[in-house]
């Protein structure tokens, strides 16, 4: 109980702070909303090609988004100080993770209205989308959490961060390609729901113990 | 023939990388250990 | 002990590459080329080998803390990363004369890939650390996390792919004949001897190092 109480207080703070600042929504949405357009651009921007643009353009828009989340806790020694509450640090994790969540989710979720927009792509099947979707966030935003706390003290961490994380989300990517297509197509694949939810699982297990690991003094 | 120097060129790949991975190594360990690498101080 | 150990390695590399280039035949379909799946596989397998080595010992300095655990998963990582760059070299060079191309999406081509790219990425965090002991955490970290990744990165490009536009060419899914698969067993023994004494050689260089 008072461990969800401080995984919700630590989800409001990151939330206000995005109100407040919109720092991260912002920059992130803007630099996919440019991936979308430049590669529409160059790949001729047809139907057929929005669910592999779309999902590039969430992959990139999520690496910058959660970057600026764990290093906006970093500029200002917010982590020094919520370290010192007692508790535990798992907590962090959690309430990084959900708060990401609902960025990464907002970030796809505009994403996904813009390319409707601009590829002319149907929306057909789009709960089967809205669905691979939140698992995809939900993935995403455990490894971002992770790495991006791993890459916090390490110089040049900034430029590290996109060479571990979109190497590690392959599967998320290759996954959400899939199934975007086949839910336009009017069809499902099964394995693909599969990989979505085993790679969830993987990063929601050891998130939260490596996140401890990379927190510690 | 052809073939012959495709496979040269892969073997050669191996010899570089390794060797100069190893040599590297060895070198360091020389250093580390002020010369007693020879030796196999354990 | 270390010149026998040695010694063997040599011997036993040379055994290989005796049977790789002279003993073995050339292949009926890919005639002298086959030749080169004798650096390849070995160094595959060798660099999955040293990852788990990278992983084990990764999370029992997590665990433990000790320093020697951290010398092996250096030792780990370096070799990971090395072997991984190998197999991708030797791979292309296989596949410009046989496929006709130096690059294919192949499941196999693609998890190599981003083997080594993981684990260079854990060597620089290492060094980039500002803290030495937090670099050793960190990349301890990293370690494990590449190491369970890179088998679902694996089975989502299998799928990707043969969902897609059926079945690519998989080597090793022809069946072997003796004359090809007993070089390859030597030169894969050959290569996980070679890849374990360097191993032990550079953890014991990161404890001397240590020392000082």
């Amino acid at each position: 109980m008072r461990a969800a109480r401080r995984v919700l207080a630590l989800v409001r703070k990151d939330l206000v702070l995005e109100w407040r600042g919109r720092d991260v929504l912002v920059p992130a949405g803007a630099f996919g909303l440019a991936v979308l357009l430049v590669l529409g651009l160059v790949s001729g921007g047809g139907p057929q090609d929005a669910p592999t643009l779309l999902w590039v353009s969430v992959l990139l828009a999520s690496v910058l988004a959660a970057g600026r989340s764990a290093e906006r806790e970093g500029e200002e020694g917010t982590l020094e100080v919520l370290l010192l509450y007692p508790g535990s640090r798992e907590d962090l994790f959690w309430g990084r993770h959900l708060a990401l969540c609902v960025l990464l989710g907002a970030l796809a979720l505009g994403l996904w209205a813009a390319q409707l927009f601009l590829f002319n792509a149907p929306a057909r099947g789009w709960p089967a989308v809205l669905l691979a979707g939140t698992l995809a966030t939900v993935g995403l935003s455990a490894s971002g959490t992770l790495l991006a706390a791993l890459l916090g003290h390490v110089r040049a961490g900034r430029l590290l961060l996109p060479l571990l994380f979109l190497p590690t989300s392959v599967p998320v990517l290759l996954a959400g390609v899939r199934l975007t297509e086949a839910a336009a197509a009017g069809t499902t694949l099964g394995p693909w729901w599969g990989v979505l939810v085993v790679f969830d699982l993987l990063f929601l297990l050891v998130g939260p113990v490596l996140f401890e690991v990379a927190v510690e003094g | 023939m052809r073939a012959w120097g495709w496979v040269l060129a892969a073997y050669g790949c191996a010899a570089v990388l390794l060797g100069a991975y190893a040599w590297r190594l060895w070198r360091r360990l020389e250093r580390a250990s002020g010369g007693r690498a020879r030796e196999g101080d354990a | 002990m270390r010149a026998f150990a040695m010694g063997a390695t040599a011997a036993l590399l040379a055994l290989g590459l005796w049977l790789a280039l002279r003993a073995s035949p050339p292949d009926a379909y890919q005639g002298e080329y086959v030749r080169i799946m004798y650096v390849h596989v070995p160094a595959a397998v060798s660099s999955y080998a040293a990852a788990a080595v990278a992983c084990v010992s990764g999370a029992l300095y997590l665990w433990r803390r000790r320093s020697e655990y951290d010398a092996w998963a250096r030792a780990g990582a370096e070799l990971a990363s090395l072997f991984a760059g190998l197999t991708l070299l030797t791979g292309m060079l296989w596949g410009k004369p046989v496929w006709g191309v130096w690059w294919a999406w192949d499941a196999r081509l693609v998890s190599t890939a981003v083997l080594f790219l993981l684990y260079v990425g854990c060597l620089l965090v290492r060094d980039l650390s500002e803290d030495p002991v937090r670099g050793r955490r960190l990349a301890a970290a990293l370690g494990v996390v590449a190491f369970l990744d890179v088998p679902l990165v694996h089975y989502s490009v299998v799928w990707f792919r043969t969902l897609h536009q059926g079945p690519s060419i998989r080597p090793g899914a022809v069946q072997m004949a003796p004359e090809f698969l007993a070089p390859l067993a030597v030169n894969v023994l050959a290569y996980l001897v070679l890849s374990g004494f360097l191993l032990v050689e550079r953890a014991r260089l990161a404890r001397l190092e240590a020392e000082r």
